[in-house]
């Protein structure tokens, strides 16, 4: 049985390489990251499953997947040009990805494979703090956060109850850790950008009640209030909201050990211990 | 407008070095090899992300222009004409779909 031994949520801000070199290890953000990094080295996961939204980098508008697992042995990134973000090249757990596409498929989602692709920053941000100096072999989950309509948070939700289904069901001694990468509130490049910046975070109130309802074990209530308005208010990015969702269906809406906001980000760092042995 | 093809321009200066390096030699030349009208081809050239997302453009991608090219001198500039614009309703599709059950 292929058991998940821990879950986390982070974000990916692209400058957080670049930022996080010039400041120093003890700078916020880096500290952020590497209470995760060492959770997560603890865990000891074999694999990492990340759910991780698109920025209309590995796929365009021309054949956008709303769920897709990536299948290649190998991928790479940045695909973005993200500056100060360095190369590399990821091993893809392909027997897990590929058991889990079939899996879901046959459990009711109908998801797409992506048999060559690289990754963006969204990927490989987190994988830049979680594992530094490791090679991991990572499971990339991809769910369309960006590009409207998007799928719905319940079916978000229950993607992550039956992926769990799907990892327990399975033979293979596999110790897996579970990430979703993305902020709560968030818009990039759109109308509602600060002043002499590309970003800004929309809804702080509901960055602030997300990191609340995740504490307390309440993801279910999220799960009925992020509707598209809500995430489409909350940011042009909002929709990464359904990566957390996913991971907290995963791990069946328990509270996280902790879950520490950046609320000038919109963001959230999280961590789950589960069935350590 | 052809918001398709604006798009794939942008994800295009993401994705691709040669993209990249050729507007910065030759923006003009470049846009000659995308399928963008005459006026999608003088608002980008001109750094109009604004009036490109009220045309239709995505507002992510957008940022590649300030990001990846010297179109938009600076992000003072950028946020000043996206500010400019009003945010684009939640898309139509998605405003009036109903499911089963409603």
């Amino acid at each position: 049985m292929a058991k998940v031994v821990a879950a986390y949520g982070v974000p990916h801000t692209p400058v957080f390489p670049a930022m996080v070199a010039a400041q120093g290890p003890d700078s916020e953000t880096a500290q952020l990251y590497d209470r995760l990094r060492r959770h997560l080295e603890a865990a000891s996961p074999d694999v990492i499953l990340i759910f991780d939204s698109d920025h209309i980098n590995t796929f365009f508008l021309d054949n956008m997947p709303t769920f897709a697992v990536g299948l290649a042995a190998r991928t790479w990134g940045p695909n973005d040009a993200t500056a100060g973000l360095p190369y590399r090249e990821l091993r893809v757990h392909r027997e897990l990805a590929s058991a889990i596409h079939t899996h879901g498929i046959a459990n009711g989602f109908d998801l797409s494979q992506a048999q060559k692709f690289s990754v963006d920053h969204s990927v490989l941000v987190p994988l830049h703090f979680l594992m530094p100096d490791r090679d991991i072999p990572i499971v990339p989950f991809f769910i369309n956060g960006l590009v409207s309509p998007l799928p719905t948070a319940r079916r978000c939700w229950d993607l992550g109850l039956v992926v769990r289904q799907v990892l327990e069901s399975l033979s293979d001694d596999l110790r897996v850790a579970v990430v979703a990468s993305g902020s709560f509130s968030l818009e990039v490049g759109g109308p509602r950008v600060d002043c002499g910046k590309n970003f800004a975070v929309p809804d702080k109130a509901w960055a602030a009640h997300v990191v609340d309802s995740l504490m307390r074990g309440d993801a279910e209530t999220l799960v009925e209030q992020a509707s598209w308005r809500r995430l489409y208010d909350a940011g042009n990015v909002g929709g990464e909201l359904l990566n957390w969702l996913a991971v907290a269906g995963v791990v069946k809406g328990a509270a996280p050990d902790f879950c520490t906001p950046q609320e000038q980000f919109g963001h959230a760092y999280a961590a789950w211990s589960l069935g350590r042995s | 407008m052809s918001a398709y093809q604006v798009n794939y321009f942008l994800h295009s200066l993401a994705r691709h070095r040669e993209v990249r390096d050729s507007v910065s030699r030759d923006a003009a030349s470049t846009l000659e090899r995308f399928d963008l009208t005459p006026e999608e081809r003088t608002l980008i050239l001109a750094g109009e992300v604004g009036r490109l997302y009220a045309l239709g453009a995505d507002g992510f991608l957008l940022h590649n222009l300030q990001r990846l090219t010297p179109l938009v001198a600076d992000l003072e500039t950028y946020s000043e004409r996206m500010r400019s614009v009003p945010l684009r309703p939640m898309e139509t599709a998605t405003e009036s779909v109903s499911t089963l059950g409603d």
